[in-house]
């Protein structure tokens, strides 16, 4: 067993198109959640975020990310840019582990500069993004890949063994930090009696900062058998999801449920990029087998419609 | 059963195990709610802040169930030379013009939603005593911060670190203050300024049938917490100029 577990650990790298999936995801998110705020960026993290000050310089961050806080006008803002195109270069897989530590540092940078525009999303990120440090992500579906598949493999300064060990230990921190935020949340779902009645879902969904489309759907958000649905598959589906996991139909059913969760969470409540964050991580989940069956599939599709 | 033989790989992939499953362990305890077993393993698990933080309540165990606003406050020499206040700034409602109607919203849009909660936890956390000298500072003449900080602990000696708490976040809350209303009333000079943090707990679920304006009474009476009298804190120039555009932009 223990000869079984060395081999399992040092010999393939695990999940490869998982993590490749969830890096180009988590490099989106990075980049495109910069650009989208582009507008308010100083209010934010920058100038106008400098009331914070008191607040912000007793947590307990490492100084060598206070890189924003020193930061202002223009300076700021080409730091803001350098974290965008870090994103992108992520999310192509262009220098992956550089790029994913660059990403990491300057995302955390850009995190510390104001203590109330953190969110939980933020917290998984960091932590997913820390753990792809280690992993081989650019490994599949990369520029990285392709380059090196136009120019021939370069003898790696470690040997396999060990660049794998990482890579498959990060990928189960990864696993097991997910199912945590599920099992951990559900957990704290089942103490509450509005988690237990069926109502919970119906709360936040009448506040003016987790509704945005309220008064539209208020008719939809009224109604018993969507929120009392909607209530306990959240606590069904986060309670059972390591249970789920084991075999491969519930483990497609757990995903399926889980995205659909998110992208309900994120676009009627308004918390996308949690949404998109978790839904990156669990892409993971989803074995190298299917994504090369899933890959298959679409060439056929494609190579179908050219000749048609 | 076959061993493998201790060699440079054997003892790295050990202890490079070794790691990953204390992290394991660690981040397993600390995702739980508190239990017998978190506790006693709370003195190893404190390396996991604040990379590591684990908090994944995600509306649980209650999720919310108000409004919270923040409002802001001055009192500033008119010309007739009296001391007049200021209507109240909603700037909560001025950041959810970031998140209304917006599939993506923006971050800032949450700010004072996320300065709602320590700030009032930290005021909670005073004596009684110290509550009643920070709430009743004079509006002529407020308390500089040193002198605000000697009376909290004259009256909660016992308490210094949950004191210093307290002022930081009310001094940050202040000059945030100061700063909405100055990009409000830029021809005014303010002699003191206040917060109000406002929360009002939405329609009951067994009133949700309702018109528009039936929810809107079934809804409990909105609870205020003024905070007392404070001489403003004005921050940088551009602190300021940001601001004052994100206030035109979003209001």
């Amino acid at each position: 067993m223990i000869g079984q577990a060395m081999e399992w650990l040092t010999g393939d790298k695990r999940s490869t198109y998982g993590v490749a999936v969830t890096r180009m995801i988590l490099g989106f998110i990075v980049a495109s959640q910069l650009i989208v705020n582009w507008p308010d960026r100083h209010y934010t993290w920058g100038d106008g975020a400098s009331w914070t000050e008191q607040v912000r310089n007793s947590k307990s961050w490492p100084s060598f990310l206070d890189l924003f806080k020193r930061l202002d006008g223009h300076m700021f803002d080409l730091a803001y840019v350098v974290t965008i195109i870090f994103g992108l270069l992520l999310m192509v897989g262009l220098y992956t582990r550089a790029s994913a530590v660059m990403t990491l540092f300057l995302w955390l940078s850009l995190y510390v500069s104001n203590p109330f525009v953190g969110s939980g999303g933020d917290a998984v990120l960091r932590m997913v993004l820390l753990y792809i440090c280690f992993t081989d992500a650019g490994r599949q579906w990369s520029l990285d890949a392709r380059l090196q598949a136009r120019r021939g493999g370069v003898k790696p300064l470690m040997p396999d063994w060990f660049s794998a060990t990482l890579h498959n230990l990060a990928v189960i921190l990864i696993i097991h930090q997910v199912v945590m935020v599920y099992v951990g949340s559900a957990f704290w779902k089942l103490q509450s009696t509005v988690w237990r009645d069926g109502t919970a879902v119906y709360f936040p969904l009448q506040t003016d900062a987790y509704s945005p489309w309220n008064d539209w759907l208020h008719p939809v958000y009224a109604s018993a058998p969507i929120i009392a649905g909607a209530t306990y598959m959240a606590v069904v589906v986060q309670l059972f999801f390591p249970v789920l996991l084991i075999y491969r139909p519930t483990r497609m059913i757990a995903l399926a449920l889980i995205t659909g969760m998110h992208l309900g969470i994120g676009i009627f409540m308004g918390i996308l990029y949690f949404s998109l964050v978790m839904i990156a991580v669990d892409m993971i989940l989803v074995s190298d087998r299917s994504w090369v069956r899933g890959l298959e599939w679409l060439q056929k599709q494609r190579k179908n419609r050219i000749r048609a | 059963m076959a061993v493998p033989r201790l060699t440079l790989k054997t003892t790295f992939v050990v202890a490079a195990a070794l790691v990953a499953l204390f992290q394991l362990a660690a981040v397993t305890l600390a995702s739980l709610p508190p239990n017998r077993y978190s506790d006693a393993a709370a003195p190893h698990t404190t390396y996991l802040s604040p990379m590591f933080t684990q908090n994944w309540r995600l509306f649980a165990p209650n999720p919310i169930a108000e409004d919270r606003r923040i409002l802001f406050q001055g009192s500033y020499r008119a010309a007739d030379g009296t001391q007049k206040q200021t209507e109240w700034v909603d700037w909560t409602d001025v950041e959810l013009d970031l998140i209304h109607h917006r599939l993506i919203g923006g971050r800032a849009g949450y700010v004072t939603n996320k300065l709602f909660s320590p700030l009032g936890a930290r005021y909670g956390k005073l004596l009684d005593a110290q509550r009643h000298v920070a709430v009743t500072t004079e509006e002529k003449d407020p308390p500089s911060w040193s002198e605000l900080s000697k009376s909290l602990l004259a009256a909660g000696p016992s308490r210094p670190d949950s004191t210093e708490v307290y002022l930081r976040y009310e001094r940050a809350t202040i000059r945030l203050a100061t700063e909405v209303l100055q990009a409000r009333w830029p021809e005014r000079t303010f002699v003191a300024v206040r917060y109000s943090l406002n929360r009002q707990r939405v329609t009951p679920y067994d009133a949700r049938h309702g018109s528009k304006e039936e929810r809107e009474a079934a809804r409990a009476r909105e609870i205020q917490r003024l905070g007392g009298w404070r001489m403003p804190e004005v921050g940088s120039a551009a602190e300021e100029r940001v601001i004052a555009d994100f206030y035109r932009r979003h209001r």
